[in-house]
């Protein structure tokens, strides 16, 4: 498990073992990725934050460290970098590439390494060593019974509740870690009750991501 | 929207302009909590002195749940972003008031949702009428 030592106060189980999970599942195979491909997917991602943090008078994007799929690397940057830029036609061009369900194991692996980035940093922890990839073959294996939920790529429909949560159904491995992760960092047993018994009050927490997400620009 | 229900639950007024840098969103440490997130997520020389603020100014507990919210925000909207999907129509309704004031319609994702379609009314007071569980 995680275990911030850095950080000179507790971080709860619940987000370590979260953490834990998700960084243990990007090291073996997917769906439609390997376990190799996977680390490297999350080491691009890793590669591309670092670029953009940097000052630099040449936005030039560095050489890519990996033989993945050039559809791959471009997706894993602009997944770092300017996500509120995507549109659908750019995402067409990918999946024509790489397949739906394969670009969505992508944007899994991607987010999962952003959060755990991004909280390592705020915190102000080193950031975690990559996970060394396990040995498998990926399984192929596409979801049964999704449709058009109005988004780029099949996901499961009817639905309810928040959008977001159906948002990687063409993976839905990736889809149960990452709503661990979210349900260990954010939307715990109380996200449906408006006054929160927790250090900081719902308010202070909606404060906190309405900002994130402006700062990304992101509409939702 | 989730800022303003969970402040009126409460009986105070959300100020939304917290959430694009104008103000402290009427919230206790506001301000410390917006620069956090915005540090946090850009990037910055000062973040080791705001964070050093907000866990003076909140205790380590509740910094550890700011930090966890930026992470997984960080995550949320690229899952978003990177998905095409669509605001549910419940928050689309309900955000229709404050999207076109604070400018949230001129990001570029909002091309995938249907602002024509929103229906501004009554706004739902709990989260369950948001998201229609």
């Amino acid at each position: 498990m995680f275990t911030f030592d850095e950080f000179a106060h507790p971080v709860p189980d619940g987000i370590s073992a979260a953490q834990s999970a998700a960084w243990q599942s990007v090291a073996g195979a997917g769906s439609w990725w390997s376990g190799q491909q996977r680390v490297t997917i999350a080491r691009e991602l890793r590669a591309a934050r670092r670029q953009r943090s940097e000052a630099s008078p040449s936005p030039k994007p560095s050489p890519s460290v990996s033989d993945l799929p050039a559809a791959a690397v471009e997706a894993t940057r602009r997944i770092a970098t300017d996500a509120h830029r995507l549109d659908r036609t750019w995402c067409d061009g990918i999946t024509q590439e790489l397949g739906d369900a394969a670009y969505v194991e992508l944007v899994a692996v991607s987010v999962f390494t952003t959060v755990v980035d991004v909280f390592a940093e705020a915190l102000g922890t080193k950031l975690e060593p990559l996970p060394r990839p396990r040995v498998g073959d990926p399984d192929k294996q596409r979801p049964a019974g999704l449709g058009d939920a109005g988004a780029w790529v099949p996901m499961t429909v009817p639905w309810r509740g928040p959008n977001v949560a159906r948002a990687l159904s063409l993976a839905p491995n990736e889809q149960r870690g990452f709503m661990g992760l979210v349900g260990s960092m954010y939307a715990m047993a109380d996200f449906a009750e408006l006054v929160w018994d927790r250090p900081l009050s719902r308010p202070q927490v909606e404060l906190v991501a309405a900002r994130v997400s402006a700062v990304n620009e992101c509409f939702y | 929207m989730l800022l303003r229900a969970s402040s009126e639950a409460l009986g105070e007024e959300a100020d939304l302009g917290g959430a694009v840098g104008r103000g402290a969103g009427g919230v206790l440490h506001g301000d410390l909590l917006a620069s956090f997130a915005e540090l946090a997520t850009r990037g910055g020389d000062n973040l080791p002195d705001v964070r050093a603020a907000l866990i003076a100014a909140v205790g380590p507990e509740a910094f550890v749940d700011a930090a966890a919210t930026v992470g997984i925000f960080n995550g949320l909207v690229r899952v978003a972003d990177a998905t095409g999907i669509p605001l549910d129509k419940g928050t689309l309704d309900a955000s229709a008031d404050f999207r076109s004031t604070l400018g949230l319609n001129e990001y570029a994702g909002a091309r995938s949702s249907d602002l024509g379609a929103a229906e501004p009314g009554e706004r739902p007071r709990n989260v369950e009428g948001l998201f229609g569980f």
